[in-house]
């Protein structure tokens, strides 16, 4: 155990470290090298959450009542996540409109109303007393517990309350502060934060890991004991599903509207982007700090302490386990928790008592000697006065409930506030008539549910006369009202207190109308609108600037303040601009609002430098004007916006939608967009595309075809084989760039290449056949002829009178053995000739097969049988007798065909075969049914096609035999045949390993 | 989803998962439940403070 002296030392000590390390950064900040501007230093202040509650009366809860004592630390953790939305918003509009106090903020959105702001600070002055007592209770009671002593704790707890004050008005009220910011302290609360952090995982793992065998030891200990069910929620459990929602509830709004979180978060935040990290480094030190409570909690029980001892448990089990050092070190953490606490709080209260109730009532009392000095010494007075009502209500009511009773009286206290500020960031028309009625509503449930029920535990009230009978009603018992029951209290309170502050906060605001000075404060805190300060005509003095301000914070310190401005920016004393005044004036009324709060400041610069009525009037009508102007201006904007959200839209679904691909790009040829069937066709994704240069993309595509800067339309080959059309059109935006338009026409290629050996093939029919009809007719006569003259005895013709004009024109040949000659060459030329005849006449005769290819009649015809007949002609060729031939006959259907047409095909390909196997060789016919076509093909072991010819062997008359030996439309005929037929024919060729034809032809039924 | 919907939604999941009836489907290992979920939520917001940052410097 410790003495008294040792640990009054201890305290004394540590504060004085504690101002040691807010002065350190104070001299860093009057240097320019701020060490608190920073998020973790801001996330580390916002820890002044954790109090003594959190320290002690976690533990306590958790022994008493499970894990409710989390929806303390998750509340906050998920309104954190709407801090860059609704925190982000009240900073801004508290900086920008100079707030130092919540009454401010408050007060200051309803038209700058002094009736709020005095009704705010009085409830949160009577709402957080209880916390501020609570802090003491906590220090008394750990003061006892390491004392051992019971001792004079009411002389103890003065002592400590009275330090605990001195303190607070050292860091807050040292000096008339001009500024709303105090660094030093910022500094000290973070300092602390790590203390009573490191101080509770300290005790923690000693219980977890020193006492038991960690957390599943722990809890698997309490299930099986008598405190199983501290483990669970719900029905059968010391906390319902409701209660759990409604403690979560009021602790997101604590951490918002508690008068010391406010002024953490809002009014000592220097830059709104440390946000961004508080958001969730709070919630990680919420959830360090919390991890051992469990623990703790449960490891103090099955150690054998009692429930109603467990507040103490952090303290009492390192004592009873000798472990002493360990226990100082938690009372140290446990009074860091605490002064934390008390300091910041009866900062924030003082500084709103001192703005709402005491500068409204003095403020023009300047004339009086010493007034700077006499407003420092009340402010000092009030932090005082605070803490000391805190003491008040820790040993008159305290006593009588446990640590987190009184913190969550507190917590339903400045949920009251919560309508009026939430509302009042979103909706312009709620007004000062609603947000009194709604706060006071709130503010009389809170007081009949849950502060006077605590008064009269403990007796400062009575239970008589008009009080019993209110209480014993059905409809007023404060327990449950208008008879509702089965809520527990702190739901109960929320109920009731939330519903009517809402009902009336909305009601009167639709009711009622608010005047010009609320229009514009709403104006300002929903649109976050702040219009800047008009130049006034009037001319006025630096020294009358300087004069309003030694009134309040001294003639000294306003002096150095002016030269210090005038300094900064430049300015000259005799000559001061209207825009260096406005600035001047600025100035002057933030640092009045950090002493004085922003209600006063206004009222005392308004008062000092006047505008005249018609300036007043100007400046009315210009507000007015321009918040008319404003909502106008942000209706077009809206629709503006939406149109051109659809407009966006509709143009994206148009490009996603067409049929060809779509790429703009920038001017370096880097990938802009890149539509939906442009990924289709290259199967490169938009995101990979995306700042891709085009050219590292498609590496077929020319850069140079782009890069001539004019619109064009080009055709390219894909190196597979798809054919893109490709049109190109450059930006008319001075930025430069391109729109490239990809469509793939590689099938349009095909059909186009087919349909052109169509038309070929239909004006070569047309010319065929005039020529075969031409040719044929002569051709015939001269056959006739020819077979005629071969009929006669030639011999016999040869008479002398041939013989002498014979002999006139070779007078040197013998008589007679020339007629035998002639006769022989007669009868030889003209079976050449005829011979040369028949040749001509089978061209002719093809001629007229490829003309009239069309006109042939079908009918159901057997393949098999076609090909049967077609092999006992061709068997009769003697080439054929070299030829191996193969047949592989699968049964068929019959088709439509016209079986003539279709011989003519089997015979050309076959006498093709023939052709390219003089020598001998293989053919192989194969005929099989696959699905719905009939496939044949022909297969010779010939010297194959050469590559370069075996695109062209189906146009007409082209051949690869030698002249005299092909017409060159054999191909082409069973070409035109077979599409004739709806079927295809194509060529496999591979040169030395033969060639085979396939003929597809369909099954129609 | 822009800053202020993913927030609100964020909010919104936080409040929604531990409240009924989450609590009661894993009431029979409500601590570890708790704690692992809280430890989640941080690091969700975390990260979507990490991917808003960085869209937004990418804006600028």
């Amino acid at each position: 155990m410790f003495e008294g002296w040792l640990l009054y030392f201890i305290i004394l000590g540590y504060l004085s470290l504690l101002f040691l390390t807010a002065y350190y950064a104070e001299r860093k900040e009057n240097v320019g090298r701020s060490i608190v501007s920073n998020p973790y230093i801001y996330s580390l202040s916002l820890a002044v959450y954790c109090t003594s509650w959190t320290f002690y009366g976690s533990v306590g809860k958790a022994a008493t009542s499970g894990l409710s004592f989390l929806t303390i630390y998750l509340g906050p953790t998920i309104m954190a996540s709407l801090w860059l939305i609704v925190l982000r918003k009240m900073i801004k509009i508290s900086k920008e409109n100079r707030i130092t106090t919540l009454s401010d903020f408050i007060g200051s959105r309803y038209g700058n109303s002094i009736f709020l702001s005095i009704l705010i600070t009085i409830i949160a002055v009577v709402g957080i007393t209880p916390y501020l007592g609570l802090q003491l209770k906590a220090i008394m009671s750990s003061f006892t517990i390491l004392t051992g002593q019971t001792m004079a704790s009411a002389a103890t707890g003065w002592m400590i309350t009275f330090i605990l004050g001195v303190f607070a008005i050292i860091f807050g009220a040292r000096k008339l502060d001009t500024s709303e910011r105090h660094e030093g302290l910022i500094f000290a609360i973070a300092f602390e934060s790590i203390v009573k952090l490191a101080a509770f995982l300290s005790v923690g793992f000693f219980v977890t890991y020193g006492l038991f065998d960690g957390f599943i030891d722990i809890f698997d200990k309490i299930k099986g004991s008598e405190y199983g069910e501290l483990l669970f929620l719900g029905e059968g459990t010391p906390i319902s599903y409701t209660e759990w929602a409604s403690l979560m509830f009021l602790s997101m709004m604590a951490i918002m509207f508690l008068p010391r979180q406010f002024h953490v978060a809002v009014v000592e935040n220097s830059d709104t982007s440390h946000l961004s990290k508080a958001i969730w480094l709070f919630p990680l030190y919420l959830f360090l700090i919390n991890i051992f409570v469990l623990p703790v909690a449960f490891g103090g029980l099955l150690l054998g302490g009692s429930q109603a001892q467990a507040d103490s448990f952090v303290l009492t089990i390192p004592l009873e386990q000798g472990r002493y050092l360990l226990a100082l070190f938690v009372f140290i953490g446990g009074f860091s928790a605490a002064t934390g606490m008390v300091i910041v709080e009866s900062l924030a209260l003082s500084t709103m008592v001192m703005n709402s109730l005491v500068m409204p009532a003095i403020f023009r009392f300047t004339d009086m000697r010493g007034f700077p000095a006499i407003i420092l010494n009340l402010k000092r007075m009030i932090i005082l006065g605070c803490t000391f009502l805190g003491y008040i209500f820790a040993v008159s009511i305290g006593e009588f409930y446990s640590l987190v009773d009184i913190g969550l009286k507190s917590f339903e206290a400045v949920t009251i506030f919560a309508p009026s500020i939430l509302f009042g960031l979103y909706w312009k028309r709620g007004n000062r008539k609603g947000a009194a009625a709604g706060i006071i509503a709130g503010f009389i449930v809170w007081f009949y549910t849950l502060l006077m029920p605590a008064l009269l535990k403990s007796g400062v009230l009575q239970e008589k006369g008009l009080l019993l009978q209110l209480l014993n009603s059905g409809m007023l018992n404060p327990n449950a009202l208008f008879g509702v029951e089965g809520l527990d209290k702190w739901s109960h309170s929320l109920f009731w207190g939330l519903l009517l502050n809402v009902i009336c906060y909305v009601g009167f605001s639709i009711f009622t109308s608010q005047d010009p000075e609320e229009e514009k404060q709403a104006l300002m805190f929903v649109e976050s609108y702040s219009p800047e300060i008009l130049p006034s005509k009037a001319i006025y003095s630096v020294s009358q600037i300087e004069e309003i301000l030694s009134q309040y914070i001294g003639r000294r310190e306003s002096a150095e303040i002016i030269e210090g401005f005038l300094l900064k920016n430049g300015i000259k004393r005799d000559s001061v601009s209207h825009t260096q005044f406005i600035l001047l004036r600025n100035e002057a009324e933030r640092i009045l609002s950090g002493a004085l709060g922003t209600a006063i400041a206004t009222i005392i610069l308004e008062d000092k430098i006047t505008l005249t009525e018609k300036e007043r009037g100007d400046l009315s009508s210009s507000i007015k004007h321009m918040t008319e102007t404003l909502r106008l201006s942000r209706q077009e904007l809206a629709n503006a916006n939406r149109n051109l959200a659809y407009l966006k839209e509709f143009s994206e679904n148009i490009i996603e939608s067409a049929p060809v691909g779509i790429v703009t790009l920038d001017d370096h040829l880097r990938v802009r967009y890149w539509n939906k069937e442009i990924e289709t066709l290259t199967g490169i994704r938009k995101d990979d595309a995306f700042d891709k240069s085009l050219t590292a993309l498609l590496a077929w595509f020319d850069e140079e075809v782009i890069l001539q800067n004019e619109q064009k339309e080009v055709t390219l080959k894909t190196t597979q084989n798809q054919t893109f059309k490709i049109n190109i059109s450059p930006f008319k935006d001075p930025s430069g760039g391109y729109v490239v338009i990809f469509e793939d026409i590689t099938e349009k290629s095909k059909m186009e290449e087919q349909l052109l050996q169509a038309s070929k093939l239909a004006s070569l029919g047309k010319l065929t056949a005039g020529i075969s009809h031409e040719i044929g007719n002569p051709l015939a006569s001269i056959s006739s002829l020819v077979q005629e003259l071969r009929s006669l005895k030639i011999g016999s013709l040869i008479t002398p009178a041939h013989a002498e004009k014979r002999d006139i024109a070779c007078t040197d040949t013998p008589p007679a053995a020339p007629f035998e000659s002639d006769a022989v060459f007669i009868e030889d030329s003209l079976k050449t000739i005829n011979s040369h005849i028949e040749r001509i006449a089978n061209i002719v005769r093809s001629l007229g097969d490829f003309a009239r290819i069309s006109s042939r009649v079908k009918i159901e015809s057997s393949l098999t049988d076609i090909l049967g007949r077609t092999l006992s002609l061709v068997k009769y060729d003697k080439r054929f007798k070299n030829i191996n031939l193969v047949t592989k006959l699968e049964a068929v259907p019959s088709l439509m065909i016209n079986p003539d047409q279709i011989q003519q095909v089997y015979l050309n390909l076959m006498f093709n075969a023939i052709d390219a196997m003089p020598e001998g060789g293989d053919l192989v016919i194969s005929l099989k049914h696959t699905g719905n076509t009939v496939e044949m093909s022909f297969s010779d072991s010939g010297p194959g096609i050469d590559d370069a010819v075996i695109g062209k062997i189906f146009d007409p008359f082209y051949t690869t035999k030698p002249v005299g030996k092909g017409t060159g439309l054999g191909l082409s005929i069973c070409y035109g045949i077979i599409k004739e037929h709806s079927g295809s024919i194509s060529v496999k060729s591979k040169k030395g390993e033969g060639t085979t034809f396939t003929i597809l032809l369909p099954v129609v039924n | 989803m822009v800053g202020r919907e993913l927030w609100a939604f964020l909010f919104m999941i936080g409040f929604l998962v531990f409240n009924w009836p989450f609590l009661e489907i894993f009431s029979d290992f409500l601590p570890y439940f708790l704690f692992g979920v809280w430890g989640v939520f941080i690091t969700a917001v975390y990260l979507v403070i990490q991917v808003t940052e960085r869209k937004g410097k990418k804006n600028v």
